[in-house]
């Protein structure tokens, strides 16, 4: 853990613990999250990669607002969040766009929940499209644009609200591989360029490698953070010169071997 | 070359647009004319079969007869009383069964306990044939205007209400996730994703509940009334005066064919977001 500890972090998750309550068929409650500490400074892309049951939706649902942690508490900017806010935006698996709205007027629904001036929202939306590339694409509705163009649109979406943080959870995972990297591509530059801060949750080891500045690496049975590494490769350099570096197989193979469970390592040893 | 890649696959849809475009407009108007050459047929035989015997006119007359007493029922307003008669029936019973059924049902649809409470319930109701009811109603209401309206609203009032708390329940999880990340308020949740949402399951059972109306609506007139086009048609039987029975069976078909045409365009072009 090599992070500098200034006085407010972006976002900081305080000693987390989030569990459920006992479902009918169990007898005990769920632990998801175990005294979680993790934090983002601003201009921070971090990527939290863990196996599924690692409780990393439930993170991102915490930072969102969506769900209250059992324990401890979400801090943005230093103060407690409560709810959603428009100071985070969510960017969901399956797009999450409203089907009886064009690609604008998702962004407009957007920005007024929000709360933003009613004159700002065309000019706004145009803005974000544009941002992303799709100002083509205005006026269609989702069921006419490709899986890859959808989640554009989404970005879009949630960057026109202009957050403090941008939240994502395993964004590209539906899309196919062209796609996907395209996107990936694009994500990096546009936090390149605006700088903003990114919390970004995947189970693709190689998404988290090429996007990531950090990766945070999380445990199953209860969820927690395993390690946190710093990744070496330069802000601007791009996907290509990534993988191809020797640093990019040495962490590889390091995070495959923290996200492997324990038992099964051991269980390895031992055949 | 990340300028490229980006542009090849924001281009290619935009290419594809006018062809498919002209396919959406080309198919629909062959479907229209391959519907009217299906009705014209069927028009074509009534006319046919009589005549040459197949049938005997007496009992099935030729459509040209059916049109010459509807002409006559036009003329001398009988057409128009006993239609009148018959949309005063039925246009309050289905208003009411909407004013009714959609506040209702998006107001059971959101809660899961209520829904879980009334569900059987409501099986058990919606199977009660209206038609076993009418000596109900007739004893609660008389055989009076209000027994026919309330009859049509208790046809039309399920399939609304049903529609409308199906809707309201397989409205997607994720989009009412993303309406709350974005901070709607539970109102501008409710208006904002959870009705637009609703609306093609609302309007199915608006036509389900249009269809079901007229259904019981013409089994009252011929139960107990002295006007109406259910009435017409049985009165017409007894007199034996089967062009006219005929041409108010067509008229009936023609009110059942056009409420449904117009609700289905009021539709489509409520959801027309909806992938073709």
């Amino acid at each position: 853990m090599s992070t500098v500890n200034l006085a407010h972090p972006k976002l900081r998750f305080d000693a987390i613990t989030k569990s459920f309550p006992p479902s009918a068929k169990e007898t005990c409650s769920t632990i998801v999250l175990d005294d979680l500490n993790l934090s983002l400074e601003a201009g921070d892309f971090l990527v939290v990669v863990g196996p599924s049951g690692s409780g990393k939706s439930t993170l991102l649902d915490l930072a969102a607002g969506l769900s209250a942690p059992t324990h401890g508490k979400v801090l943005l900017d230093g103060s407690s969040v409560s709810g959603p806010g428009p100071d985070r935006s969510v960017v969901f698996q399956n797009y999450a766009l409203f089907p009886w709205k064009s690609a604008r007027d998702n962004i407009i629904l957007a920005l007024d929940a929000a709360g933003i001036d009613r004159r700002e929202h065309t000019a706004k939306a145009d803005q974000a499209l544009n941002l992303v590339g799709l100002q083509q694409s205005a006026d269609r509705y989702p069921h006419q644009l490709s899986g890859g163009m959808k989640q554009r649109v989404a970005i879009a979406r949630a960057l026109s609200v202009e957050p403090k943080v941008l939240l994502m959870d395993e964004p590209f995972g539906a899309l196919d591989a062209q796609s996907r990297e395209t996107l990936q591509i694009e994500l990096r530059s546009l936090w390149q360029r605006t700088g903003m801060t990114i919390m970004f949750i995947t189970h693709d080891i190689d998404e988290a490698l090429l996007l990531g500045q950090r990766i945070a690496i999380l445990g199953t049975s209860p969820g927690r953070v395993v390690d946190i590494l710093d990744l070496p490769f330069a802000a601007d350099s791009n996907i290509d010169t990534i993988r191809a570096s020797a640093d990019y197989a040495a962490l590889r193979q390091y995070i495959r071997a923290s996200l492997t469970p324990r038992n099964a390592l051991h269980n390895g040893g031992l055949s | 070359m990340n300028t490229t890649t980006y542009n090849n696959v924001s281009e290619a849809p935009v290419l594809l647009r006018p062809n498919k475009r002209f396919g959406i407009e080309f198919t629909a108007s062959r479907k229209t004319l391959r519907g009217a050459f299906g009705i014209s047929i069927l028009l074509i035989l009534w006319q046919v079969l009589p005549t040459v015997g197949v049938l005997d006119p007496l009992f099935v007359p030729p459509l040209s007869h059916v049109l010459t007493a509807l002409a006559q029922m036009a003329h001398n307003g009988q057409l128009w009383l006993h239609t009148s008669s018959s949309l005063s029936r039925v246009l309050p019973g289905l208003g009411f069964a909407l004013l009714v059924g959609i506040p209702a049902g998006l107001f059971v649809g959101t809660s899961q306990t209520l829904r879980e409470t009334i569900g059987p319930a409501l099986e058990i109701l919606r199977n009660t044939s209206a038609l076993a009811l009418l000596p109900v109603f007739t004893l609660l209401l008389g055989i009076g205007q209000s027994s026919k309206i309330a009859m049509v609203f208790y046809a039309a009032i399920w399939p609304i209400f049903l529609g409308t708390i199906n809707g309201v329940q397989s409205v997607d999880p994720l989009w009412i996730k993303a309406g709350r990340a974005m901070g709607l308020t539970q109102q501008g949740l409710f208006t904002r994703v959870i009705l637009p949402a609703s609306l093609p399951s609302i309007f199915t059972g608006i036509r389900l509940a249009s269809a079901a109306a007229l259904l019981v609506l013409v089994a009252a007139e011929m139960v107990g009334a002295r006007a109406g086009l259910g009435y017409l048609v049985n009165a017409a039987q007894l007199d034996f005066d089967i062009p006219q029975m005929y041409a108010a069976i067509f008229v009936l078909s023609v009110i059942g064919g056009g409420v449904n045409f117009l609700l289905q365009r009021v539709e489509h072009h409520l959801t027309r977001w909806k992938s073709a």
